[in-house]
């Protein structure tokens, strides 16, 4: 077997072994936890502990990533056993908190710990699927290039339109530029679409564009061509600025909620030891 | 805030040369032995005379009866003259594949002379029968440090039992792999007490400058290629020895192409694909007689057949690979009644491409008796092209046909990115842009700026970034003046020694795929260094080493948290349909 084959070996594996033990270690605190209120011990307090190893654990991630030149595996499948974890975290959560849930303090952390649960569903969900999405355009944009990218397209469209006017074919290409085109290359895509991206602009622009032709002669078709062009490149950037932003900020939010979660957690567990009652 | 700058003298191109204590007396009897006696100085340019070049790019070697001076596989980039003695060239392997397999892997360095090459297209030459008779053979280590040299035991014992070639006073050797970029094909020892000269590729390159010596090179990497490469071809591993002295005869070895072929390919990557197939050499054409077997000896070959008005691309062929076999063994086998196949596909040099060819007679009388049945090619039950018989048109998809689909296969080849050993590829419906793998590398690297760039060209979902690929062939070493960029002997990654890198560009323009820039330099302070003389900034030539320093592999690979980046073997068509089939994990 070589190489590769073991890769993908290795990937199935560490999928079966991550999701087998995931499950173990829920049944087992399940029956934990049980069994101590069952002897009508303090369960929250058993639940508390392994959700704070659980969820110190996740941390580890940001960790093996610091620690890149060392050989401690790859960071792919340190990822995979946060996600796990992170679920396994998630089902204690659920296990731990009493409802209704009583005081800001203990429904901010039980907030902000769904919060961070959330996003991190959402990331690992996004991380699969926009991808595929972002790659169906022909030209892959680094996130912090596209600013640039969209002004020099903006400027050639603008050079290439006002170009077009001494071709002595009337100004047909430069005003419809100037009231249809102009106000897609200056502006930025609204928070709608940075949401739901779609191509509705793009085709109408590109319809409304090829709806010129019978106006245009042989250089302004080709003006044309080049307009419509720069069109699907705006497009594609919107789309690809769109898309990346959207991963970025979640997994920005999800981090620094992440960090805010663990000064919560030190806050919570002192308060809980410092106003613990205590049977006589 | 403008940045500090300190002022230091350009370096140059011999400030370090490759053995210091070099004294003139011993260059002035170095002038006076064949073949330089006979060389004309007035050839060489005056800021880079015959004296200079062997002052600064030669040392002599005084080695004892058994010193090893390269064995076979290592990566080389020197040529070796005999001045006296006798140097043995083994054309066995004087490890068995298997004992080097098993070898623990050391850090002492005598020790990782031996270690196998991770090179896979170099197994098939494993079985050879002189070496499975051979008694085990023993090195030792003579000296320590900078003078320590590994010995072989028992040479008379070693020569008895393995196929061996003598070179003695005024002879080159080790050339051809210093030429083509290749790893060494046979390992050399010195049989008694002998002086060598070896001359770097730089120095070896100014010295071709001469016509004499031109010749001496030539003849020498006709013959050597001839005599040695043809024994290590599996197809003829059982052909009797008299069988086989009559293929060495009959052979010829041909060049096609341009060793600096990056040039052109720059010019031509711009043009059209059937543009770009119409300047390359053609080797062997479909629908002409198959008038003997190829073998490719260096670079890459591209297989095509005829497509409507284009061609399709079936595969590259790289070295070890065969041209031809199929349709000999069809012609040998024909009813007489039949008529003889013409080829069935087209061979076309990629860039440069050294081949052997065995006329048709010889490959029937001397080598398809001695073939295994097992090796034997399947017959040709539809062929395409035959003499007489319209021409059928190729199906477009044959799945069977191909490793990777047609689209890939012809983009990697026009981009000439099956050169890559070591190539960054993406996949970029995994990868979220999170730039994680930038990051790992610029953290390995000190902090500075990463050493690769996640852009470069793209085919559907796979990007082929812009990071260094450790090429099979690497043209960025061949202007390099100093020897600065060069082959890791063991590894085969390409590094650039920062110590000997003058910033002269060179690598930077003939790598044909950008993936090397040139960055300012800084002294310890952080201080910018800038030329004395004109107040520009001292540059230096910068790449992806492969995290070579780093014992956890290259920090981009093992930093991607989706699996969305791999550093593979563009060459391995196997291997990388493997990882682009992959499911979904």
């Amino acid at each position: 077997m070589d190489a590769t084959q073991g890769r993908l070996a290795s990937l199935r594996r560490r999928r079966i072994i991550a999701s087998s033990l995931t499950l173990l270690a829920v049944i087992a605190t399940a029956v934990a936890v049980q069994s101590v209120a069952n002897r009508l011990g303090d369960a929250s307090t058993a639940t508390g502990w392994t959700l704070l190893v659980a969820t110190a654990g996740l941390y580890l991630l940001s960790l093996r990533k610091k620690l890149i030149q060392h050989r401690l595996g790859s960071v792919s499948a340190w990822l995979q056993m946060h996600t796990y974890m992170g679920s396994f975290a998630s089902i204690v959560f659920l296990m731990h908190i009493g409802w209704p849930i009583r005081g800001w303090f203990e429904i901010a952390l039980a907030t902000c710990f769904a919060i961070v649960a959330v996003t991190g569903i959402v990331l690992t969900y996004m991380s699969r699927v926009l991808p595929k999405r972002l790659s169906t355009i022909k030209q892959d944009f680094r996130l912090e290039l596209i600013p640039a990218l969209r002004l020099s397209v903006t400027k050639d469209a603008h050079e290439l339109a006002i170009h077009s006017a001494s071709f002595g074919e009337g100004a047909t290409l430069v005003e419809f530029y100037q009231i249809r085109l102009l106000p897609f290359f200056l502006s930025r895509r609204s928070w709608f679409y940075r949401f739901v991206p779609t191509g509705f602009t793009r085709r109408q622009l590109l319809r409304e564009l090829h709806d010129l032709d019978r106006y245009l002669a042989e250089q302004g078709l080709q003006s044309r061509m080049q307009l419509a062009t720069m069109v699907q490149t705006k497009d594609d950037l919107d789309y690809h600025y769109a898309l990346q932003t959207r991963l970025r900020t979640l997994f920005v939010m999800h981090i620094a909620l992440t960090w805010s979660l663990a000064v919560m957690i030190a806050i919570h567990v002192v308060l809980v030891y410092r106003f613990q009652g205590t049977v006589l | 805030m403008a940045q500090e700058q300190v002022e230091v003298q350009r370096p140059e191109r011999w400030d370090h040369p490759l053995d210091p204590n070099t004294s003139d007396a011993s260059i002035d009897q170095l002038l006076k032995l064949p073949p330089f006696a006979l060389m004309d100085e007035r050839r060489f340019a005056q800021t880079a005379g015959l004296k200079d070049i062997l002052k600064n790019d030669s040392r002599l070697l005084d080695l004892k009866s058994g010193d090893v001076i390269f064995r076979e596989g290592q990566y080389g980039g020197s040529a070796y003259l005999v001045l006296s003695g006798q140097v043995r060239i083994f054309l066995t392997r004087l490890l068995p594949e298997d004992s080097r397999r098993n070898e623990r892997r050391s850090e002492i360095p005598w020790l990782s002379l031996f270690r196998k090459q991770p090179d896979r297209r170099r197994a098939s030459r494993g079985a050879r029968a002189l070496v499975a008779q051979a008694r085990p053979v023993a090195f030792s280590q003579r000296g320590e440090g900078q003078n320590a040299r590994v010995f072989l035991q028992d040479v008379p014992g070693v020569l008895a039992d393995h196929a061996s070639s003598v070179v003695t006073s005024g002879e080159l050797f080790g050339e051809m792999a210093a030429v083509t970029r290749s790893p060494r094909e046979f390992t050399a020892v010195a049989e008694d007490d002998c002086s060598v000269l070896e001359i770097r590729w730089q120095g070896l390159k100014l010295l071709k400058q001469d016509p004499q010596f031109r010749t001496l090179l030539d003849e020498r990497y006709r013959s050597e290629v001839l005599s040695t490469h043809l024994r290590e071809t599996p197809l003829l591993r059982y052909v009797p020895d008299d069988h086989l002295a009559k293929v060495v005869a009959a052979v010829t070895f041909e060049s096609f192409g341009n060793l600096e072929w990056y040039a052109e390919y720059r010019k031509q990557a711009k043009q059209s694909a059937a543009v770009q197939i119409a300047s390359e050499p053609i080797i062997a054409e479909e629908g002409t007689y198959a008038i003997g077997l190829w073998i490719v000896r260096g670079g890459f070959a591209r297989l095509s057949r005829r497509q409507g008005a284009g061609h399709r691309t079936l595969a590259y062929l790289g070295k070890g690979q065969l041209f031809g076999l199929r349709e000999l063994y069809h012609n040998r086998i024909r009813d007489n009644s039949a008529r003889a196949l013409p080829f069935q596909e087209s061979l076309r040099a990629i860039g440069y491409v050294d081949a052997l060819c065995i006329p048709k007679q010889v490959v029937f009388e001397h080598v398809l008796p001695f073939m295994r049945a097992a090796d034997l090619p399947a017959p040709l039950s539809s062929p395409h092209y035959q003499f007489g018989q319209p021409v059928l048109d190729a199906e477009l998809i044959r799945p069977d046909e191909q490793t990777v689909e047609t689209g890939l296969l012809e983009f990697m080849v026009d981009h000439r990115l099956m050169n890559g050993r070591e190539a960054m590829v993406i996949d970029l419906d995994r990868c979220t842009r999170c730039d994680d793998c930038l990051r790992a590398c610029s953290t390995t690297h000190g902090g500075d700026q990463p050493l690769f760039s996640r852009s470069g060209p793209q085919y559907g979902p796979w990007m082929f970034a812009q990071a260094c690929m450790h090429c099979a062939d690497p043209v960025c070493m061949i202007g390099c003046p100093t020897g600065a960029i060069h082959r890791d002997q063991e590894s085969g990654t390409i590094n650039i020694n920062p110590q000997t890198c003058i910033g002269c560009k060179s690598c930077a323009e003939s790598c044909p795929y950008d993936n090397i820039r040139m960055v300012r330099t800084s002294d310890s302070s952080g201080r910018v260094r800038v030329d004395e003389a004109n107040g520009l900034p001292i540059l230096q030539a910068t790449k992806c080493d492969l995290c070579s320093q780093s014992s956890s592999g290259p920090a981009c690979q093992s930093a991607c948290p989706h699996d969305a980046l791999i550093r593979i073997d563009l060459g391995d068509l196997q291997k990388v349909s493997q990882w682009m089939q992959r499911k979904a994990a």
